[in-house]
C-alpha cells in the first residue's frame, strides 16, 4: 500500500496521480467517464447547454493542467471528489459571473449553493449512472453484434421479446437468455469497478 | 402436475440469469425456453435484474452528449490546414492522433500529429516548450531520427510534421517476442516459417500465457539475435551523441519511440517533443510506462539536474527489455517510482542466461542510479558496443558487487570511503575474477563488513557526541541509525539505553515494546525492559515478568549473547565483565572489542581501553572507526603524538568524518601545534558548519596561537551552536582566565559543570585543567582556601600530572603562609620544570622565611649560573643580598652590583645608600615598581632595625595590592613584625 511517507524524495505529483487514476483509463476514456456527469448536473443544476458545455470544459482544462500537480491527500478523498469539487467552483463561478441558471432566474445565490448533503446525494447519483453507462459501453463491445442488437431492442427500446426474436430471426427463449447474460456481464463490470475504487 | 414435477432445466436456466454460461449451453438454453413456459417465466421475471433493468432505463432517458470533444475531427482540420491534406489515421493516443498526410506544397506523404486543443489550452507552458524544442529538433539531420519537416500552432491546436516511416516500433518487436519468440520476431521476414515451427514447439498450443524463453526452444536465442540488439543500440547511441552535441535532450527515449524500418534501419521519433504528459496510450501508462525508462534524476529532482545521460539511461534501460524481455520493473503499480530510485534490476544474465556476459555488463553501465557512473556521452556507450560486436575487449567494468555494495550503502545514506577502500583492496587482489561463486561469497561478507562497519561507525558517533555533551545529538544519531537499521538489534538496544541515559525512560519503555510487538522474542528488548522497571521501582511485577521472558528467550550463552548482554548494561563495570566474557569465546569480535574500550573508557582505564584498540586495529585495519578508538586512548594516556598518527589512519580511511579532524585537532592542541588545531578544526567544521565542539577546539588554539580575541569569538559562537556545550564553556573559561576575567571565568566553568556533572565529556587531563583553572581564578581572586582546593583536585586526578597546579598551590599556601606546604608544591614544580624561575625565587623565599637559609642561598644561587629569560637576574640578587647582609655575609658575595635593567640597579642604589627613598618612589613608575620601592625601603628598615619604618613601608607595599612576590613576602613580614613569636 502506498504511504506518502515511503518516498520522501519523490515527486508526490507523479505518485498522487498514478495513485488516483488507478486502472487503465485512456485520456479519452477518462474524459468519456468524467465528462458526462459533470455535464448532467450542470444541466440539472438548471444550466444551459452551451454553459453546460463550457463548463466541462473548463473543467477537463483544469484537470489536466493540474493532475500533474494533484497531491495525493488521504482525507481530500477520492480523485471523483475532487473532480466534484473542480466543477462545483465552475458552476459557482459560472454563476457569480451573472449567468444565472435558467431554471432559477430569481433565485439567490446563496440558495443556489446546495449544502453538502443535497450536493453529494446528486453527484453521488451522477456518478453510478456514469459508471453503468461505461459498463454498459464496455459490454457492449464485449458481445456479438447480433447479441448486441437484440439486447438494445429488448431492453432499451421497448420492442417486446416476439417481436425482438421475430425481427433479428432469433428464437423468443434466445432473446430472454441474452437479456439474462447481458445483464450480467453489466452486473459484474459494476461489481469491478466498485472494487477498483475500494482499492487504494 | 407442473408443480409436482419440476423442469429438469429450472437449474440450468436459473444459473443463466446469475452466471455467464457457454454458447453452446445458450443455445440448449433458448431452445428449451421456446418450449417450457414455466422456465421462460422465471427466465424473465427476475427480481435481481429489476433495479439493474431500470437503471438502464434512467440511463437511456439521461442527456450526457456534451459537444465538446478532446480531439480535432478530421474535417476540421481539413478546414484548419491550407498545406496539408488529411489522408487518413495511422495511429491514436490519448493525447495526440497522427495522421498520414499528404504536404500539398512539395507533394510528399508525411505523418501529422496533431494534440488536441485542449491540451495547449491545459497547459500553455507547455506550449513554449514545445515550441522551442520542436525548433531545435527541426534542424537534426541524421539518419537515424526521423525528420521533423514542420511544426506549429493554427488556432491553438499543435501539430508537427514528421518523415512518414513504415516500421515498427521497438514495443511492437518485443509483444512480438513475447508471444512468439525472439528471433522470429527480429527477423521475421528472414526465417522461413518452416524453421519458426519446428516440431515440438509449444507457440501454438497456448500462445497468450508463454512467455518467452521460459518455455520453447531456447537454443534459437543465437549470437545474431544479441548482435542486432547491440547494432540497434550502438545506432541509436550515435544518434542520441548527435542530437546531444546540437543540444538537443530526448528525454523520453522508450522502445515506443524507437522504429524498425523494412530495410533494418532503427529510428528515432519524436525528438524533443517529450511533453510532460505524452501521448503514450494511457495514462496510468504515460506515467508508469515512461517511469520505466526515467533515470533516477528524473523521477526525483532531488537528485539533480537533468543532462544528456538521461537519455543515456533510457536507452540501456531499452537495451535491457531488448536481453532480458522483462523490462528492469516489471511492477504494474506505483512501486516503479522507488524501484527506479532504490533497485538494481536483475542481471539479464540471470533471467536469460544466453545474455552474453559483456553486452550486459555494457547494459547495465548505461543504466547506473548515479549519471557518474553512466557513459559519459552517448557515442562512449556506441563505442563500447561497436568494440563488442567486432570482439575487442570492451571499456565498461563489470559493476563489481564491492561497488555493489557501494551502491547499497549510498542508497542507505552512508559514506562511501569505507566502501570505495573495499574496491580498491578488492581489485588490486584480482580476486575478482576468481569464479562466480568465490565472488558472491566474497560479496555476502564484503556486504555484512561494510554493514557492520557502518553500524559500529555509528554507535561510535552517537557515543562520542554522548561524551561530548551533545546528548540530543547523539540521540538523533542513534534515531537516523535507527531508521536506517530498524531491525538490528544492536541498534535496537543502543536506542534505548540512550533513552534511558537521558532520563526519558517512558520513551525507552515505549520503543522497546514496539520493537517487542514486531519481534516479541527479542530478549534484550525484555532485558532492558526488566532492568528500566527495576528502576523505576514500581512495577516490581512488570519487571519480573521481562526478566523471565528474558531469560527464556535468551539462547545459550555465547560470545554473542554476553555481547548484547553488555549493549544493555547501563553500569560500564558490568559491561566489562560481560564483554570480556564474550570476547573470551570470539576473540574476533570486533563490535564488542569496540564496545569495551568504550566502557573501558567510561572506567578511565586507558591502558586496557589502548590494548583493546590495537586489537580493533589489528582486527579491521580498515575501519576507520579502529583507528578512531586508538587515536582516542592514546590521547587520553597523553600519547597525544601518537594519537595524531592514529587519527591520521583513520581520517584517511574516512576524512568526511568531522569526528577524526575534531580528536586531532584535540590532540594537537595538546603537543601545542596550535596552528594545525586550527586546520585541523577547520576541515571538521567544513564538514559540519554546526559541530560546536569543532569551534570550541578552534577557539581554543588560536588563543594558543596568541589570538585571545578570535579565539574568544570562536568559542562564543560554539555555545551559539550547542548552549548545552559544556565543553564550549571550558574552553571560554580557560581563555579568560588568560585575560584575566576570573569571575567571568568562573562562571563559565560553573556553568560546565552544571550541564554536564560527570564530566563525562573530559579526559582526566582536561579536567586537571580545569580545576587548575579554578584554582587561579580562586587564586587571583585572593580566595586561596578555595584555590588550594581546586589545584590539589587538579593534582590528585590520575592525569598526566598538570604541573602547573602545584606551582599555583605553592603560590596559595605561600599565601596562606604555610611554608612547609609551599616548598613541596615549588619543589614538585622544579623537579618537572627547573626552569620555572618564580617557582624557585618563591621556594628560595620560603626557606628564607623558615630561616633555612643554606637551601635559600643555594636557590638564589641558582640564578647566577643562568641568563635568566623569565626574570632579570639582577632581580633576584635583591633578595640574595637582603638576606645576606641579615646573616652578615654581603660583602663575601658581592663584588660589584651588576643588573641588567635600570629598575634593579637603581634599587640596588637604594640599597648601597646612593639613592634616597624618596627619589626611589618618585622613579618608580608603575605600581609593581613602587610595590618593590616600598618592599625594599621596608626590608632596609628591617635590617637597620627601624621597625615602624619598616611596617609603614610594608603596608604600603600590601596596599598596593600587586599580584607580585614582593607583595606576599610584604604581607609575611608585617606579621611578623606584629606577632613576632611566629
Amino acid at each position: 500500500m502506498f504511504h506518502p511517507r515511503e518516498f520522501p524524495q519523490t515527486r508526490p505529483s507523479l505518485l498522487a496521480a498514478v495513485q488516483k487514476t488507478k486502472g487503465h483509463l485512456t485520456w479519452r476514456e477518462f474524459f468519456d467517464r468524467y465528462a458526462p456527469a459533470v455535464y448532467r448536473v450542470a444541466r440539472l443544476r438548471g444550466i444551459a447547454p452551451n454553459d453546460a458545455d463550457d463548463i466541462v470544459q473548463e473543467v477537463m482544462i483544469s484537470i489536466i493542467a493540474r493532475i500533474t500537480d494533484f497531491h495525493y491527500d488521504r482525507d481530500r478523498g477520492r480523485f471523483r471528489d475532487w473532480v466534484r469539487r473542480i466543477a462545483e467552483n465552475k458552476i459557482i463561478n459560472l454563476a457569480r459571473r451573472g449567468r444565472r441558471p435558467v431554471s432559477m432566474p430569481d433565485a439567490a445565490l446563496e440558495d443556489y449553493v446546495l449544502d453538502e448533503n443535497s450536493l453529494e446525494s446528486l453527484w453521488e447519483k451522477e456518478w453510478q449512472l456514469q459508471d453503468l453507462r461505461y459498463c454498459v459501453d464496455q459490454v457492449a463491445v464485449e458481445i456479438s453484434p447480433r447479441q448486441l442488437q437484440a439486447f438494445r431492442m429488448y431492453v432499451f427500446e421497448g420492442v417486446s421479446a416476439e417481436e425482438t426474436g421475430r425481427q433479428l430471426e432469433m428464437k423468443v427463449g434466445y432473446v430472454y437468455v441474452i437479456r439474462n447474460q447481458v445483464l450480467n456481464l453489466i452486473r459484474e463490470r459494476m461489481r469491478k469497478l466498485k472494487n477498483q475504487e475500494k482499492a487504494p | 402436475m407442473k408443480q409436482a414435477e419440476p423442469c429438469p432445466h429450472a437449474a440450468a436456466v436459473d444459473r443463466s440469469v446469475n452466471e455467464t454460461v457457454s454458447e453452446e449451453e445458450l443455445t440448449a438454453l433458448a431452445n428449451h425456453l421456446d418450449e417450457c413456459p414455466t422456465c421462460r417465466k422465471s427466465a424473465m421475471g427476475n427480481a435481481q435484474n429489476e433495479s439493474l433493468l431500470q437503471a438502464l432505463h434512467s440511463l437511456k432517458s439521461i442527456e450526457t452528449q456534451t459537444s465538446v470533444d478532446i480531439s480535432v475531427s478530421m474535417e476540421r482540420l481539413n478546414d484548419l490546414f491550407n498545406n496539408y491534406e488529411i489522408i487518413k489515421e495511422i495511429g491514436r493516443g490519448g493525447m495526440g492522433i497522427v495522421y498520414e498526410a499528404r504536404q500539398l506544397e512539395l507533394d510528399r506523404n508525411v505523418a501529422l500529429k496533431v494534440l488536441p486543443l485542449m491540451y495547449s489550452r491545459a497547459r500553455p507552458d507547455a506550449v513554449s516548450q514545445f515550441r522551442r524544442e520542436a525548433a531545435l529538433a527541426a534542424r537534426l539531420k541524421h539518419s537515424n531520427i526521423i525528420a521533423i519537416h514542420d511544426f506549429g500552432q493554427i488556432e491553438g491546436t499543435l501539430y508537427y510534421a514528421m518523415e512518414l516511416v513504415q516500421g515498427r516500433s521497438l514495443r511492437n518487436i518485443l509483444k512480438e517476442i513475447e508471444d512468439t519468440d525472439p528471433v522470429d520476431a527480429v527477423f521475421g521476414d528472414i526465417v522461413t516459417k518452416s524453421d519458426a515451427s519446428k516440431p515440438g514447439d509449444s507457440a501454438g498450443v497456448e500462445p497468450r500465457r508463454r512467455r518467452w524463453p521460459r518455455s520453447g526452444s531456447r537454443t534459437r536465442l543465437t549470437r545474431r539475435y544479441f548482435c542486432k540488439v547491440a547494432e540497434w543500440t550502438a545506432q541509436v547511441a550515435e544518434a542520441l551523441d548527435y542530437a546531444h552535441k546540437n543540444g538537443v535532450i530526448h528525454r523520453d527515449i522508450k522502445p515506443s519511440n524507437l522504429l524498425v524500418t523494412a530495410d533494418g534501419r532503427i529510428m528515432i521519433a519524436d525528438f524533443g517533443l517529450a511533453c510532460p504528459v505524452d501521448e503514450d496510450d494511457t495514462l496510468i501508462q504515460s506515467i508508469m510506462g515512461t517511469c520505466r525508462y526515467m533515470s533516477p534524476e528524473q523521477v526525483d529532482p532531488a537528485q539533480g539536474p537533468i543532462d544528456h545521460r538521461v537519455d543515456v539511461y533510457a536507452l540501456g534501460a531499452t537495451m535491457y527489455e531488448l536481453l532480458a524481455f522483462e523490462s528492469m520493473f516489471p511492477v504494474e503499480d506505483e512501486k516503479v517510482l522507488s524501484q527506479v530510485l532504490n533497485q538494481d534490476p536483475p542481471s539479464p544474465h540471470s533471467i536469460v542466461p544466453e545474455v552474453p556476459l559483456e553486452l550486459e555488463t555494457i547494459c547495465l553501465k548505461a543504466i547506473a542510479k548515479k549519471r557518474e557512473a553512466r557513459y559519459d556521452t552517448a557515442e562512449a556507450f556506441a563505442n563500447d558496443l561497436k568494440r563488442w560486436l567486432l570482439n575487442l575487449p570492451i571499456l565498461a567494468q563489470r559493476p563489481s558487487l564491492s561497488r555493489r555494495i557501494v551502491k547499497f550503502a549510498q542508497r542507505r545514506k552512508l559514506p562511501v570511503v569505507a566502501g570505495a577502500t573495499i574496491v580498491a583492496l578488492v581489485v588490486a587482489s584480482g580476486l575478482l575474477f576468481a569464479g562466480y561463486r568465490n565472488w558472491q561469497k566474497r560479496a555476502v561478507e564484503e556486504q555484512h563488513e561494510a554493514w557492520s562497519h557502518r553500524v559500529q561507525q555509528r554507535l561510535y558517533d552517537a557515543q562520542s557526541d554522548f561524551n561530548n555533551g551533545r546528548l540530543h545529538h547523539a540521540l538523533a544519531k542513534i534515531d537516523a541509525t535507527a531508521s536506517a537499521y530498524p531491525n538490528e538489534v544492536e541498534v535496537q538496544i543502543v536506542r534505548a539505553v540512550t533513552l534511558h541515559r537521558l532520563d526519558r525512560r517512558k520513551d525507552a519503555i515505549d520503543y522497546l515494546f514496539g520493537v517487542l510487538a514486531k519481534r516479541p522474542d527479542r530478549w534484550p528488548a525484555h532485558l532492558l525492559l526488566a532492568g528500566i522497571y527495576n528502576e523505576l521501582g514500581k512495577n516490581k511485577r512488570e519487571a519480573d515478568q521481562h526478566a523471565d521472558l528474558a531469560r527464556e528467550f535468551m539462547p545459550q550463552p555465547s560470545a554473542k549473547t554476553y555481547y548484547l548482554q553488555a549493549l544493555c548494561q547501563t553500569d560500564a563495570e558490568r559491561a566489562v565483565d560481560l564483554l570480556n566474557k564474550s570476547l573470551e569465546l570470539d576473540r574476533t569480535n570486533a563490535g564488542a572489542l569496540l564496545t569495551r574500550c568504550q566502557r573501558l573508557f567510561e572506567l578511565k582505564r586507558y591502558d586496557a581501553m589502548l590494548i583493546d584498540a590495537e586489537r580493533v586495529v589489528a582486527l579491521k585495519p580498515r575501519w576507520a572507526v579502529s583507528h578512531g578508538q586508538l587515536g582516542r586512548a592514546l590521547r587520553w594516556l597523553g600519547r597525544a603524538e601518537e594519537a595524531v598518527y592514529a587519527l591520521n589512519r583513520a581520517i584517511e580511511l574516512d576524512p568526511q568524518r568531522p569526528q577524526w579532524w575534531t580528536d586531532r585537532s584535540g590532540a594537537r592542541i595538546y603537543l601545542r601545534r596550535s596552528s594545525q588545531a586550527i586546520a585541523d578544526a577547520n576541515e571538521a567544521i567544513n564538514l559540519d558548519s554546526r559541530f560546536a565542539f569543532a569551534y570550541v577546539l578552534k577557539g581554543l588554539s588560536r588563543a594558543n596561537d596568541g589570538d585571545v580575541k578570535g579565539g574568544l569569538q570562536d568559542l562564543d559562537r560554539a555555545i551559539r551552536l550547542n548552549p548545552d556545550c559544556a565543553q564550549a564553556y571550558i574552553g571560554r573559561g580557560t581563555v579568560l582566565t588568560r585575560t584575566g576575567q576570573w569571575s567571568q571565568a568562573l562562571a563559565d566553568f560553573d556553568k560546565a559543570e552544571k550541564l554536564d556533572p560527570g564530566q563525562l565529556c573530559l579526559c582526566d587531563y582536561s579536567r586537571a585543567c580545569i580545576h587548575d583553572h579554578r584554582g587561579r581564578c580562586y587564586l587571583a581572586l585572593g580566595n586561596n582556601e578555595q584555590a588550594i582546593e581546586e589545584l590539589t583536585r587538579s593534582i590528585e586526578l590520575p592525569s598526566p600530572e598538570w604541573i602547573d597546579s602545584h606551582w599555583a598551590r605553592g603560590v596559595a599556601a605561600f599565601r596562606r603562609f604555610r611554608f612547609k606546604d609551599a616548598i613541596s608544591d615549588f619543589s614538585r614544580t622544579l623537579e618537572k620544570k627547573p626552569t620555572l624561575e618564580f617557582a624557585r625565587l618563591y621556594r628560595a623565599s620560603s626557606y628564607e622565611i623558615l630561616g633555612d637559609y643554606p637551601l635559600a642561598l643555594r636557590d638564589y644561587e641558582w640564578f647566577e649560573t643562568r641568563t635568566s629569560t623569565q626574570l632579570d637576574a639582577g632581580y633576584v640578587r635583591l633578595f640574595e643580598y637582603c638576606l645576606l647582609r641579615r646573616i652578615g655575609r654581603e660583602n663575601a658575595v658581592f663584588k660589584s652590583r651588576t643588573a641588567d635593567k635600570d629598575w634593579t640597579n637603581c634599587l640596588f642604589d637604594f640599597l648601597f645608600g646612593t639613592v634616597t627613598q624618596k627619589q626611589l618612589i618618585v622613579d618608580a613608575v608603575t605600581d609593581e615598581q613602587r610595590a618593590d620601592a616600598y618592599y625594599f625601603s621596608g626590608m632596609l628598615a628591617l635590617l637597620e632595625n627601624r621597625n615602624p619604618d619598616a611596617k609603614t613601608a610594608l603596608s604600603k607595599c600590601v596596599a598596593l595590592n600587586t599580584d607580585t612576590l614582593v607583595h606576599d613576602l610584604a604581607r609575611v613580614r608585617l606579621r611578623d613584625l606584629e606577632n613576632p613569636g611566629n
